[in-house]
């Protein structure tokens, strides 16, 4: 990557963007014995077709044919698929009864994996594998129940088909195995709710007398133990030391702001075609969709030359378009593409010589996800970070080892949510009687079950409790969504999206200009009690921005310590106007008037003891506490909120609030609170770091700020942050 | 025609049932014994036309069974064939031990749901396992039964015996889902309208939910398909009630249309109230009676030769 580096010097465009380099040195891989206990058939097929186990493939072959549960967190292309399906199939072998089901977060995914799983099953004559979800034709589906030895579903899936149970008998007698494929995707409310999906299969399973073993698949995860423990509510052996080997990778921090008069996206587009023209075969990650068709647009304009070798790849194309782009990428007949995260998953595409993040994905997880297509067979690959106007993006410029090799953040999901768990106690209500000793374990007191049954939800029976509902419980708990009360945002009949009614609230109001997909949308109408937004195309050139009042009102101390507090918190959310903003201008204020937002949910509040601080410096902490909230846990900045005073009513004292932005909390404030010291440690390290002056959208400035930015001291921020820290971080 | 039946009164102050007790709590049961006219062909003739159905051997389609029809083969003739010999045997097993379950997949599955031999096998059918079904419950697909209405033909006695079975409150439900499998036939027919992806599979949801095992296993005749079948251009919608007011020319005085049902029941369950129950009650009766009537019909018009058509 040396030359690489001097040729890109020698550019007239170059200018000195790349302020940062780090080599990654080679890592060896770490084979180790096939485990002696797999039946035979299995390693003659690891001797055909030449496979040596790594460490953890060995690891978690022996531990699957012990009968363990297991949760395998290791890179990208570390052999995860293999290390399932081997010992998953050579049981299937030796009892030709068994089955196993496999959950993929995405249909697309299923239809990749299902390849590889069916080329082991052949080899070891276990035959009749499929998938099965909403696309598998009516007349196909008896059978692969009857007679399937592995089915391929997803969540969304399953959440339907558990109350025909009994159309499911055979396979569900007979399950010895449920593998959960990238399992870190199951975080937040939709993990929160494929927890309870879970809990809901097993308790049916047990109907049948199967009670199988979980197999786990993530990305490299903070906790990778916790996580299966929130899905599955039990201790899970935990592999998570990578055997695999890579070559040599060299990371470039690329600082766009080195060149004030060429835009990121201008800059991106130099850079991908410099290294095509090195003859790089190399992918690009970009934000969305649109980014992706419009940059491949332009590297096809600027190098006419290389025409159908550049290509873009998201989800949503047909199946076979999809099958070709993976097989160009592998067979390198396709030179630059450019995917959003949807090349994350474990899509089987090869090694790539280049990789560019455009802006950071949101997650450590995912960025190492990302660069780890970089790298091919022990050859030297180059990684180029590209941050964007964002305090997170920038955090990682200043902290580029931290992006290399600091800890991943810590997956979040809560599946004790209150609301979320009391409609999957209906749906588990629908699929057989419910127990008290059920309902206990999830501890809902009988005045909530009396106020089920009096709603008519539940009704009592010798069996149980059944639900007696109108429609299906199913229909009543969306998977991937906090609350019953949706808003469907619809453009010409169609919906587009589904949101939360919190979410619509703040986002959707009347006249709010919208991406979905990357393609803007403006709210012409939005009705609350229909559950609808009416969505126009919108040309104009303008954006909105809402102007918010929060006020945040402490319920109940959980936690109370010197300088912080956790607990219950109240939230009221006012949208009073929205601002319109043209070319960053604002052009003009249009007052809205809704009804406020007002829910409860999880905070955590720091607190100084003084009874006086500058609001400038409390806000400008507050704004960099909330962008930098996921470095530590598996969030966006988008999904907390804050507050700041220089005296709160509940707290007497001036106080930063962040609270959870999921009414009835997700455990995002949860899961800071055994980090705190850390995260005000980063988040004043990384103001300290910022070159700016004053403040800036790398460090205190939030688009999301409903006043404005105003007031804000940058300096007093960094100084309010040092100070606590000083007095309370150590020690929590 | 039955008549007076429709203008049964309704001015009762309490459903006019008996408490049975099952192993699993007590329903309500409610008798009706209703005039019925209904010429079926002779069990022989039926026998016949069966053992003619040679497209249910496996490699025999329409050309070849026509082929062999006309040279008189039955499927007691092919038993000696060495190809198809196996599965003549089988069949031929089939339609001696009037083994309906397995026809009626057979038929369903080579020739289709509306077919006139289907008709056939009713005739073949013992009085005893024609069982007529009807199942009112709270919504579509899982949600729970409340009410089975079971008909009986005896066509000796020109009657149709109804039997419904009522949960009184959905701590009833039980009962009366093991009521109706206590009822049913080891190898019933069941005759219903749309009963068999419906009422049928309902029935087998709860029974699954409960934990109380299987439905025996069954020939289908679902009306649905013949009314499909024959009228479906005239009718437009071809729900049940719209075949009885257009094709069997009954009206029903003081109906409760379908989709209110499960209002009517919630309803029942908050107040106790016999005026939401009773309209159901007699709805569900007059369902079966329907279904009765329209399998009437329907051989009527298979003996007009409206099937060739």
């Amino acid at each position: 990557m040396h030359e690489v580096r001097s040729r890109l010097e020698q550019k007239g465009w170059y200018r000195g963007q790349v302020v940062q380099e780090i080599v990654v040195p080679p890592r060896p891989a770490v084979y180790a014995a096939t485990p002696p206990g797999l039946p035979t058939p299995a390693q003659a097929w690891l001797e055909r077709r030449g496979v040596r186990l790594f460490a953890h493939q060995a690891e978690a072959i022996e531990a699957v044919l012990a009968g363990q549960d297991v949760i395998l967190a290791t890179g990208p292309s570390s052999g995860k698929t293999l290390a399932m399906a081997l010992p998953v199939l050579a049981h299937l072998h030796e009892d030709p009864q068994a089955t196993a089901l496999l959950l993929y977060p995405m249909k697309a995914l299923a239809q990749d994996q299902l390849r590889q799983w069916r080329e082991i099953g052949e080899f070891l004559g276990v035959e009749m594998m499929g998938i099965y979800d909403g696309d598998t034709p009516a007349h196909h589906r008896p059978r692969l129940r009857s007679r399937a030895r592995v089915l391929l579903t997803n969540p969304y899936a399953l959440h339907q088909y558990l109350e025909w149970h009994h159309l499911w008998g055979t396979f569900f007698a007979r399950l010895r195995y449920v593998v959960v494929d990238e399992a870190h995707w199951y975080q937040g409310a939709f993990g929160s709710g494929v927890a309870l999906l879970l809990w809901r299969l097993k308790r049916v399973l047990r109907r049948y007398g199967a009670n199988p073993v979980f197999l786990l698949a993530s990305a490299t995860s903070g906790d990778p133990e916790g996580l299966a423990w929130a899905l599955l509510g039990r201790q899970v052996h935990p592999i998570t030391a990578d055997g695999s080997p890579q070559g040599p990778r060299t990371w470039w921090f690329w600082d766009p702001w080195r060149d004030p008069r060429s835009s990121t996206f201008a800059q991106a587009l130099q850079l991908a075609a410099f290294l095509v023209e090195e003859g790089l075969q190399t992918l690009v990650f970009v934000p969305s969709r649109r980014m992706a068709e419009v940059l491949a647009a332009a590297v096809r304009t600027a190098l006419p030359h290389l025409g159908p070798t550049v290509a873009t790849y998201r989800a949503g194309y047909l199946p076979e378009d999809r099958r070709a782009l993976e097989a160009g990428l592998r067979e390198g007949r396709l030179r630059l593409v450019v995917s959003t995260c949807a090349l994350e998953l474990g899509v089987d595409i090869g090694g790539l010589d280049a990789v560019v993040l455009m802006g950071y994905p949101g997650s450590l997880a995912s960025a190492r996800q990302q660069a780890g297509r970089a790298g091919r067979s022990g050859r030297p690959a180059l990684v180029v970070y590209i941050p964007e106007e964002d305090p997170l993006d920038a955090y990682f410029l200043y902290h580029p080892e931290e992006l290399v090799s600091g800890p991943v953040e810590v997956p979040v999901l809560n599946p004790r949510h209150r609301g979320l768990l009391m409609r999957h106690l209906l749906c588990a209500a629908a699929e057989l009687p419910l127990r008290a000793e059920e309902v206990q374990e999830f501890s809902v007191g009988a005045q909530e079950l009396h106020e089920l049954v009096r709603q008519g939800a539940l009704a009592p029976t010798p069996a149980g409790l059944v639900y007696a509902g109108r429609s299906r419980a199913v229909d009543q708990a969306p998977l991937d969504a906090l609350s019953a009360r949706q808003v469907r945002l619809v453009w010409q009949g169609q919906t587009l999206e589904v949101w939360d009614e919190v979410r619509a609230r703040r986002e959707a109001h009347p006249g709010a200009v919208l991406l979905h997909q990357g393609q803007p949308f403006r709210v012409h109408n939005l009705d609350l009690e229909q559950g609808v937004a009416e969505l126009v195309e919108h040309k104009e050139e303008y954006v909105t921005k809402a102007v918010t009042a929060e006020t945040v009102r402490i319920l109940g101390w959980e936690v109370r310590r010197e300088g912080l507090g956790f607990g219950s918190v109240e939230v009221r959310e006012e949208v009073r106007a929205y601002k319109v903003v043209e070319r960053g201008r604002v052009v003009d204020v249009r007052p809205l008037e809704l009804p406020p937002v007002e829910f409860q949910t999880e905070g955590i509040w720091l607190s100084w003891p003084t009874t006086w601080e500058e609001p400038g410096a409390l806000h400008g902490a507050e704004h960099a506490l909330v962008a930098l909230v996921p470095l530590l846990v598996g969030a966006s900045a988008k999904d907390v909120g804050g507050v700041s005073s220089p005296v709160h009513p509940d707290t007497g004292r001036p106080t930063i609030l962040v609270y959870d932005g999921f009414p009835g909390g997700i455990g995002l404030t949860r899961a800071l609170l055994g980090r705190v010291g850390e995260w005000v440690q980063r988040t004043a390290q990384h103001l300290a770091s910022c070159p700016c002056a004053e403040g800036c959208p790398r460090c205190v400035l939030s688009a999301r700020c409903g006043s404005g930015n105003i007031p804000m001291d940058k300096a007093g921020a960094c100084a309010l942050l040092r100070r606590w820290w000083e007095r309370y971080g150590p020690v929590g | 025609m039955t008549p007076g039946f429709c203008d049964r009164p309704l001015a009762q102050t309490e459903p006019s049932g008996v408490s049975i007790s099952t192993p699993y709590g007590s329903c309500l049961l409610l008798e009706t014994v209703v005039p019925l006219q209904l010429a079926l062909p002779r069990p022989e003739e039926a026998q016949a036309r069966l053992s003619q159905a040679l497209s249910l051997i496996y490699g025999i389609g329409p050309v070849r069974e026509a082929l062999l029809k006309a040279q008189g083969y039955t499927m007691f003739d092919l038993v000696r064939h060495p190809l198809y010999g196996q599965d003549a045997a089988f069949w031929a097993e089939a339609l001696t031990r009037r083994d309906l379950p397995r026809l009626g997949q057979g038929l369903c599955r080579w020739y289709s749901a509306s077919h006139p031999l289907l008709l056939s096998l009713v005739a073949l059918a013992q009085e005893d396992d024609i069982v007529l079904l009807d199942v009112e419950s709270m919504g579509l697909s899982t949600l729970p039964v409340f009410l089975v209405g079971i008909g009986r033909i005896s066509l000796g006695a020109k009657k149709l015996w109804v039997r419904q079975f009522l949960a009184r409150d959905l701590s009833e439900e039980m009962a009366v889902l093991a009521q109706t499998q206590a009822e049913l036939p080891p190898q019933p027919l069941v005759i219903g309208y749309n009963s068999k992806a419906h009422d049928w599979r309902q029935l087998q949801a709860r029974l699954a939910y409960y934990g109380l095992g299987n439905l025996p296993e069954a020939a289908h005749v679902d009306l649905l398909f013949f009314v499909r079948r024959l009228w479906s251009a005239g009718l437009g919608d071809c729900s049940l009630s719209q075949v009885e007011r257009r094709i069997l020319g009954r009206t029903r005085a003081m109906d409760v249309p379908s989709e209110l049902v499960p209002l009517y029941y919630e309803a029942f369950l908050r107040t106790h109230e016999l005026r939401y129950i009773l309209p159901i009650l007699a709805h569900n009766r007059e369902d079966v009676v329907s279904v009765a009537l329209l399998l009437g019909r329907i051989v009527e018009e298979h003996a007009r030769g409206a099937f060739s058509a």
